[in-house]
């Protein structure tokens, strides 16, 4: 036999120890089970393809059939070089869940369920570790900031992306200093850590994510609103840099591959932020398909006597980094409020949740507590055109002084897998203190969604819900 | 594609190495620059142990599934895919590249018809094998794409697997897996 044929298996061999660590998983399965082509891959082949599903589907594979069974069933007592530990998908499926960020901390509920009446929460404290860089972008001294990067943080601008959490600004220590830190949970880790912080000071910001990218407009810095957006690039973990010529978002140096001369060229005209054409705060921001932001309501001129809320609905091309013309504004004003789109059948919804005006409204005034926008269709324009002549339809729930509850804090869950609009599981509103409600829409589109009152919820202001899965 | 050869005494083992698959009678051997074969995170290693001349039997490997491996490695060496989110977003086709979306449904999963998924899972063992990461976390997300929003009745179907629970051991596993049909 050829000596290199050896060094090649003997590699792999030494390889799977390294990237398994040994003993710890068989490296088949038993032969006598095996029919399928898809239970013949090795067991860390099949986790690999187990981490893409949602943790709920993960733990569904042991009802497909004995080998899968014994997988799922090994990864929650799974053996290892220092003893008995869990499998990273074992550990996922027990903390996936619903992770909500309050000011004083964390708080996770393993479920929310709701049912016609009430919504179901378990509230426990998680204990998270943090990691956090000795230079944090602030003048706070690090033995502060080191508790601010979980624990009291208020108002900062909070998106998932995989498995992890993201927040940009907000308040610290006690809310007296605005913040240009952020940073990331991993909620499956139990751990969190600081990243490179923004260019501007930012609290209640809006940001939304898009791939690996986070776009986070607006924001307070404590003088005036923000008219400045960025945008983070998670696989990177940088901040991205704008260039003014091509109208591109990119990493730095990223362009500057082929010679000098260009890359002096982009140097110059890249900036890491871009001017928006408008300064807003306190706003909501939401994806839209194809490649749309909206940013809803907010206000402008805060902290001067003439401060007050808007019914704006600007509108982000987030392929050709262009704001275009408004959309038709909201029929009230709002600020605090929350957002969430949805597809479903070539049918487009936003919603816009709570939030109340400024200034307030008489108390004896009923004002709506959801805002819609509904269109069809896309054709050649990307849909730009339906949504412009699409109409806001205002609604009033029976909850009395749901705006009222909602306000400062409605926040949002809304996972939805756009390729099977059947099977989004459910989407949520939440607002504040003992009286959180949630919104929840089935598997049948067409059904109302319906307010809910919470049974047992974290108590005071909530700046954010995540949903791992 | 990679360009398969018949005579590796002509090849500038400087610049390239040369892999043969594990077709018996007649190998296929298909010459591969040293950067792009670096992708394999097996070569790559075996690259830094051994100096000189380079004709790489890889075992357990085909011509035909290696071509589609080196294929991959030729176009994403300089050109690195992003990195696919977990948990999925969607379908597969919605977060990757144009290549790799004809890449995927061309050949492996052939015509994109999921039923036909043959040669999606010799690929998945070929990158297993050499360590090519990138190719592994494509087509693993790609099978997890075909499983994503299906019951098990619906998997079984997809992936030729047989039930062979009892139905007293099929209630037993869905009592024991409660905690996670929450929601």
């Amino acid at each position: 036999m050829n000596p290199v044929f050896f060094s090649l298996l003997q590699l792999f061999v030494l390889h799977n120890d390294k990237r398994r660590g040994k003993n710890n998983e068989r490296n088949k399965m038993s032969a006598a089970l095996v029919s399928s082509r898809l239970q013949s891959l090795p067991l860390q082949v099949f986790s690999e393809i187990a981490e893409f599903l949602g943790a709920k589907q993960i733990g569904e594979l042991s009802f497909v059939c004995r080998t899968f069974n014994a997988i799922v069933q090994s990864w929650k007592a799974a053996e290892s070089v220092s003893g008995p530990s869990q499998h990273p998908l074992a550990v996922l499926m027990q903390r996936r869940g619903f992770y909500w960020l309050l000011k004083e901390g964390l708080y996770f509920s393993k479920t929310f369920s709701s049912t016609a009446s009430a919504v179901q929460l378990t509230i426990e404290a998680g204990g998270f570790d943090a990691e956090v860089a000795t230079e944090l972008g602030d003048s706070a001294p690090p033995a502060i900031a080191a508790e601010s990067i979980i624990y009291d943080r208020s108002h900062a601008a909070t998106v998932m992306v995989g498995r992890a959490i993201y927040r940009f600004g907000g308040r610290i220590l006690s809310g007296r200093l605005r913040t240009r830190t952020c940073y990331v949970i991993d909620p499956v880790a139990r751990t969190a850590r600081s990243l490179p912080p923004m260019m501007a000071v930012r609290s209640a910001a809006a940001a939304v994510a898009i791939g690996h990218r986070i776009y986070i407009f607006g924001g307070f810095d404590g003088n005036s609103e923000q008219n400045t957006m960025e945008v983070f690039d998670t696989v990177s973990e940088s901040w991205l840099r704008f260039d003014s010529v091509t109208h591109e978002w990119g990493r730095e140096g990223e362009d500057d591959n082929s010679n000098c001369s260009s890359s002096a060229e982009v140097r110059t005209t890249a900036t890491r932020y871009a001017r928006m054409p408008f300064a807003i705060n306190e706003h909501a921001a939401v994806a839209v398909e194809p490649h749309y932001v909206l940013l809803l309501g907010g206000t402008i001129n805060r902290s001067q006597p003439n401060e007050e809320s808007t019914s704006w609905v600007k509108l982000y091309n987030v392929k050709t980094s262009q704001w275009e013309q408004d959309l038709p504004s909201m029929p009230y004003s709002r600020f605090l409020g929350c957002a969430t789109y949805r597809v479903c059948n070539g049918h487009h919804t936003v919603t816009y949740c709570g939030g109340k005006p400024l200034p307030q409204a008489p108390s004896r005034v009923k004002e709506p507590d959801t805002m819609t926008l509904s269109w069809s269709g896309e054709g050649d324009d990307d849909g730009v055109n339906a949504m412009r002549a699409a109409q806001w339809n205002a609604t009033t729930s029976q909850v009395d002084g749901l705006v009222q509850l909602l306000n400062a804090s409605a926040v949002l869950y809304n996972y939805f897998d756009s390729s099977r609009p059947e099977m989004t599981p459910l989407r949520a509103i939440a607002g504040t203190h003992a009286y959180t409600r949630a919104l929840r829409q089935g598997k049948n589109d067409v059904a109302e969604p319906q307010w809910c009152r919470a049974k047992a919820t974290p108590t005071g202001t909530i700046f954010g819900v995540c949903c791992v899965e | 594609m990679p360009e398969e050869i018949s005579d590796p005494s002509s090849v500038d083992f400087t610049k390239f190495i040369v892999l043969q698959s594990n077709d018996h009678p007649n190998p296929t051997q298909f010459k591969v620059s040293r950067e792009a074969a670096k992708m394999s995170g097996l070569i790559k290693d075996m690259l830094e142990d051994q100096e000189g001349d380079a004709i790489i039997p890889v075992p357990n490997v085909t011509g035909r599934t290696l071509r589609f491996a080196l294929d991959y490695i030729e176009h994403h060496h300089n050109n690195r895919a992003d990195a696919i989110e977990k948990p999925l977003k969607g379908k597969i086709e919605d977060v990757i590249s144009e290549w790799d979306k004809n890449f995927l449904y061309t050949h492996l999963v052939k015509n994109h018809d999921e039923k036909q998924h043959e040669t999606l899972i010799d690929v998945i063992m070929a990158a297993n094998f050499l360590n090519i990461k990138d190719l592994l976390d494509l087509t693993c997300a790609c099978v997890a794409s075909m499983i994503k929003g299906k019951t098990p009745e619906q998997i079984r179907a997809l992936f030729n697997i047989e039930n062979d629970f009892t139905p007293e051991e099929e209630e037993k596993i869905k009592e024991e897996n409660r905690w996670c049909e929450e929601s």
